[in-house]
């Protein structure tokens, strides 16, 4: 199963981290179900975001499962959960048109998620691979003549770029302080 | 050798998490300004165009670089600063959506800048500025969209639905990420500190923190 390395201070999906990651799934799945209905596409490309919704709510509710048991799952298993999300996406995303699919507005919550929740390693392999698998989406003959539609990839992958620096700094941030010496509040008060 | 376990307030505990984590709105920041700036260079037609854009965007990553240089000398900007500093990231982002080519409102494709100003604000501030940041946000894109007439038709307010739960979505996961700290803080993961707390304790920390 694959393992990556990921430093020696670092957990490799924080009990913190996992919170988010099962939340901004429940987001993503329940908001896909709504706009799944709304203004609905045809049938073919129905079933196969239903089926890829329903799939992932099963996924995440087991994992909602193991951390309200206070077990968190294995790094592995966020991983692929985490790579499964941002795949179902990307399908959407392709079968939507590409550029034109609005539907990259939830890399967004999914990027942030990973970002705070694995290392940095770990993170900057995800991100590299999105921005990448978006660009490769959307950057067909017709984008590249298109010079809004470049100025509006060069945008998103910008800002998913930073959503995820963010995070990331962030966790490295409270890493750091948890590991120096910091005051702690007195319960009694 | 008793450890003494420190007291401290969560006021004091809110100025830390400005005084150690604004470095992530700087960040933030940093991403919009150079997205702003390839873009004002992209999409202008001509030299006053160009000059004006350029010229708006320049002052504010003069500003950013004043705010990361007091940073990492040690001498970050207070609570309210950062918060002013980010509404006017807000407006700015505001006036990009309304004002800059290609499209405006809903066409506009520079609503992406608000998601890492948002999500760095809601890491960085207690919960209710976090989403109170968010919510303004989502007030200010909305009412560009309003004013500009595209949230006419189903499909318009099809993507303003997906695009208002993902904004307000970065607001409330990072909220709730930034609570989740502080309640591993809180539960005493943390060793108490020997230092006696003053203002030479929280620059010793600061040292440590910000790798000076």
């Amino acid at each position: 199963m694959l393992a990556l390395s990921t430093g020696p201070h670092t957990d490799a999906a924080p009990y913190d981290g996992q919170h988010v990651l099962v939340a901004a799934r429940w987001l993503l799945i329940g908001t896909g179900l709504a706009l799944s209905f709304w203004d609905a596409p045809p049938i073919g490309q129905l079933r196969t975001q239903l089926s890829a919704l329903v799939a992932l709510a099963f996924a995440n509710f087991y994992l909602h499962l193991q951390l309200m048991r206070a077990r968190p799952a294995d790094p592995n298993v966020a991983y692929v959960a985490s790579a499964a999300d941002l795949a179902v996406i990307t399908v959407i995303i392709a079968m939507q048109g590409g550029i034109d699919s609005t539907a990259f507005v939830f890399y967004f919550p999914a990027a942030l998620a990973f970002s705070v929740a694995f290392p940095f390693a770990v993170s900057a392999t995800f991100a590299g691979t999105l921005l990448l698998s978006y660009a490769s989406i959307c950057l067909d003959y017709e984008t590249m003549e298109n010079e809004s539609a470049l100025i509006a990839l060069f945008t998103r992958v910008v800002m998913l770029g930073g959503v995820v620096s963010c995070g990331a700094l962030y966790r490295h941030l409270e890493e750091r302080r948890s590991r120096a010496e910091v005051p702690v509040l007195d319960s009694a008060n | 050798m008793l450890a003494n376990r420190l007291v401290t307030s969560q006021e004091q505990e809110a100025k830390q998490d400005i005084f150690f984590g604004q470095v992530v709105v700087i960040w933030a920041r940093w991403a919009v300004l150079l997205a702003s700036m390839v873009v004002a260079f992209w999409t202008s037609d001509t030299t006053v165009q160009l000059g004006r854009r350029f010229g708006l965007v320049s002052i504010l990553v003069g500003g950013n670089f004043l705010l990361h240089g007091r940073y990492v000398t040690g001498t970050p900007l207070n609570r309210h600063s950062v918060l002013i500093v980010s509404g006017i990231d807000l407006l700015l982002v505001t006036a990009i959506v309304w004002l800059w080519p290609p499209g405006s409102g809903l066409d506009s494709p520079f609503f992406v800048l608000y998601y890492p100003l948002v999500f760095a604000v809601a890491l960085v501030f207690v919960p209710r500025i976090g989403l109170a940041f968010a919510a303004a946000a989502l007030g200010a894109y909305a009412s560009v969209c309003a004013a500009t007439g595209t949230l006419a038709t189903t499909m318009e307010m099809r993507s303003f639905f997906m695009r208002s739960v993902t904004l307000l979505a970065m607001g409330v996961l990072g909220a709730s990420y930034w609570r989740m700290q502080r309640e591993r803080h809180r539960a005493g993961v943390l060793a108490g500190a020997n230092v006696s707390a003053g203002p030479d304790r929280d620059r010793a920390l600061a040292k440590t923190t910000l790798g000076a």
